[in-house]
């Protein structure tokens, strides 16, 4: 947790320690080895790898969470309409979530964003429109059941309108799963945008993105690694931090998980009962 | 984590199974012995050379050839034509054929079957219809003449071109597919066409040229350039075409593969849209062709594959001579800012960008993903930005649309100047008034006057000087810029010889062709 904070704090004051401009093109310094001024060499262009790997650590970080924010909050709000409407609407809504879900999510990405052309803002579109119908599963079953618990019936009973019922009683309780699967699927699409941006699809160039980075530095990879190395450890890093984030966002947030209960019991010294 | 250890031990069993797919060739045969010959390629076509742009296959392939052929000077000489002469009139040339000339299924190449052939050409193919203006034509033993509508200077090197590849068109009989197994007059002849895999190819023993210096030729498609890269590495092919730029140090850097390379005609290019705000101030335009540093990008960009260039041609050709196109600006960062400065443009609110006349100065630079385009166009905008415009860079798959609707700046662009050895089409199509590729807007009454005169021009030294001028007047008011002329190269198993690098590009095998 601590660890991704810091993370956070470091993208958002990267260009504070950026050695060179990330855009500068000098063709004169072109395919350096990593060196004094270049501290992980420069690419094709003469531009500094490590300085674009700083600026592209906000752009991708910062995507994929508008991404995992977004998909959240259009899935749950669908979720939650579905599963407290129930019926026709339910039934409905859920037919086009099993439309969304039927493709293989990568290959909807890749259509939505080949359709929509290319750029950042459609490579962030894409993928949101790609990853909401799982939020929206998991929100409605969660609303199901909690439909026929007691303090629901009883706010019915008080006469609380559908929508102050939806959002005072009924939202906040299914945040917790939610939360948990978002937080967990953060590294993911740090990796689908990536690949989009691989495939040109995503951040268009000069912007400086680790996905397109790689791209450009294919070619040149026997040669000279570095220009795929470094941004590819970024992304690697990244993932395995936003998963560590997950994973203790669950121990958390999701206490009555069977396999985390003991450890948590454990962890505040008494038995399980 | 068994379900982990069994998929893994899978890919790599179906990795394995894949490698041993491989087909060995050449591998047994002695010394003296004729080997097979393996040419890997990034754009493996069809073959029928009337058929569209196939008759670059045909060609390159070594199946097919032309009556003339251009040589590395672009220079028009006989190939299954002996000689030709020209009627008075300037419509009737008589080409004197070869007469040991047979197709691969034996018959003797005559005048009818030439006469066959192109007859075949213009009614199947409307480029070729167009490029020779053909009215009749007449067969007499080994002479063909060729009556065209009106004068056509450029008739020969029309012919040159590979769809006026000479075929045997009564093969043409719906037996076979023609685009696959055509009839040529090549040294060598397809055995075996599979679409989109691969041509193998015998030895044809009467070809009239000598004697096919391989036991077979293997034509094999590659479109991955990174995977042809690979095949060549591991020795899958003996050589290949149409690789990255990036690898081409690779290859030369090793003493197991050979580099050839030869300057094509292909230009690296700047369109500025004559009718934009900005654009139309010749000193701007002057100051940005200041900013391309056109050696660096053919040294660096294209990792040396290409030579910087003033003119539309490359030096080879007469018409291409870079000292005599005079008040073309070199290279000149401080410069470029500096006639900026001294010609209205200045920063008054400090934010470093340049304004005209109160208005700051905000380009769209645009291009497509040729190799070496995004490139210099990236390289472009951050010069620009230094010397103070505002620049928008995108990248499209196709620009035409775009240029046609004359929504940009400034547009890098790629094109072949003379795929026949002519400056005529490429000079008219850029710079014509309301030509189709004249994407700038450009409009001169004196440029289209040297146009017309070059279209009708039959003296090769009088087309040189129109052409030269017609370059000179475009590209001193830096109506155009030119970059630098792409290399071809391709890259080989060292030992390979006679495998022909034309800056035409499309002469690539040839009887010679054959690996030690």
């Amino acid at each position: 947790m601590t660890l991704t904070v810091a993370f956070l704090i470091l993208c958002l004051a990267a260009p504070a320690f950026m050695p060179n401009d990330p855009h500068y093109v000098d063709l004169k310094n072109a395919k350096l080895p990593p060196n004094d001024q270049y501290p992980w060499g420069t690419d094709g262009m003469g531009r500094c790898v490590f300085s674009r790997v700083l600026a592209g650590a906000s752009t991708t970080v910062f995507s994929a969470l508008a991404i995992v924010g977004l998909t959240l909050a259009i899935g749950s709000l669908i979720g939650i309409i579905g599963g407290y409407a129930g019926g026709m609407v339910d039934s409905m809504l859920m037919r086009i979530v099993d439309v969304f879900l039927a493709f293989p999510g990568m290959v909807l990405a890749l259509a939505v964003a080949g359709m929509l052309g290319k750029g950042l803002d459609n490579a962030i579109i894409a993928l949101a429109a790609v990853g909401w119908p799982q939020y929206a599963r998991l929100s409605r079953s969660y609303v199901l059941s909690l439909r026929q618990e007691n303090f629901i019936l009883a706010a019915k009973l008080n006469g609380q309108t559908s929508l102050s019922i939806l959002f005072r009683h009924i939202l906040p309780n299914t945040m917790r799963p939610v939360v948990v699967t978002a937080s967990l699927s953060i590294s993911g699409t740090i990796l689908s945008l990536a690949s989009l941006s691989f495939l040109g699809l995503g951040a268009q160039p000069p912007a400086a993105e680790w996905g397109s980075m790689i791209a450009d530095g294919r070619g040149l990879m026997q040669r000279f690694p570095w220009m795929v190395f470094y941004p590819g450890m970024a992304i690697f890093i990244t993932s395995i931090l936003f998963n560590l984030l997950g994973d203790s966002v669950r121990d958390v947030l999701d206490p009555l998980d069977s396999k985390h209960m003991f450890a948590n019991l454990k962890k505040k010294g008494r038995k399980p009962a | 984590m068994n379900k982990f250890i069994s998929t893994f031990l899978i890919t790599i069993l179906f990795a394995l199974a894949l490698t041993g797919c491989r087909t060995s060739t050449g591998e047994t045969a002695g010394t003296g012995e004729l080997k097979d010959f393996v040419f890997g390629v990034y754009n493996f076509s069809k073959v029928d050379p009337a058929d569209g742009y196939n008759g670059w296959g045909t060609i390159r392939y070594g199946i097919g050839e032309t009556l003339f052929k251009l040589n590395d000077n672009l220079e028009v000489v006989p190939l299954l034509a002996k000689d030709y002469s020209l009627s008075g009139d300037k419509l009737s040339w008589t080409i004197n054929l070869r007469d040991n000339v047979k197709f691969h299924n034996g018959k003797v190449m005559d005048g009818a079957a030439v006469k066959a052939s192109l007859e075949r050409l213009i009614q199947k193919n409307e480029r070729a219809a167009a490029g020779l203006m053909i009215d009749t034509i007449t067969a007499d033993g080994f002479n063909v003449t060729i009556t065209t509508k009106e004068p056509n200077p450029t008739l020969l090197n029309s012919l040159c071109d590979p769809y006026a590849c000479i075929v045997d068109a009564s093969a043409d009989d719906g037996s076979v597919d023609f685009n696959m197994y055509p009839v040529g007059t090549g040294p060598y002849m397809v055995k075996e066409y599979v679409e989109d895999a691969y041509a193998y190819l015998e030895p044809f023993a009467e070809y009239w040229g000598g004697t096919p210096a391989s036991k077979s030729v293997t034509i094999k498609a590659i479109p991955d350039v990174d995977t042809l890269a690979l095949a060549l590495q591991n020795g899958e092919i003996d050589a290949a075409y149409g690789l990255s730029y990036d690898t081409l140090d690779q290859f030369a850097a090793s003493s197991d593969f050979a580099i050839t390379q030869t300057a094509t005609t292909r230009v690296y290019m700047l369109y500025f849209n004559l009718q934009r705000e900005f654009m139309q101030d010749a000193n701007l335009r002057r100051a940005i062709a200041m900013a391309v540093d056109k050696e660096a990008y053919a040294s660096v960009l294209i990792n040396g594959a290409g030579t910087p260039t003033k003119a539309a041609f490359p030096s080879s050709l007469s018409y291409g001579d870079d000292s005599k196109m005079t008040g073309v600006p070199d290279f000149d960062l401080a410069g470029a800012r500096a006639l900026l400065l001294a010609n209205g443009y200045q920063d008054t609110d400090g934010d470093g960008i340049l304004e005209k006349n109160g208005r700051k100065v905000s380009l769209r630079l645009v291009t497509y993903g040729r190799t070496g385009l995004p490139q210099s166009a990236q390289a472009l905008q951050s010069a620009l930005q230094e010397i103070g415009l505002e620049v928008t860079y995108d990248l499209f798959d196709s620009v035409e649309n775009i240029l046609r609707a004359g929504d940009y700046d400034i547009a890098a662009y790629a094109v072949v100047t003379t795929p026949t050895g002519d400056p005529y089409a490429f000079l008219s199509n850029i710079a014509g008034t309301g030509n189709g590729g004249n994407y700038g807007k450009y409009s001169n009454p004196e440029v289209d006057r040297l146009l017309a005169a070059l279209a009708v021009e039959f003296d090769t030294q009088k087309r040189s000087e129109l052409a030269t001028r017609i370059q000179q007047i475009i590209t001193q008011d830096s109506s155009f810029c030119f970059m630098f002329h792409l290399n071809m190269f391709m890259a080989t198993k060292a030992g390979v010889k006679g495998l022909h690098q034309s800056p035409v590009d499309y002469y690539q095998i040839t009887v010679e062709t054959a690996v030690e």
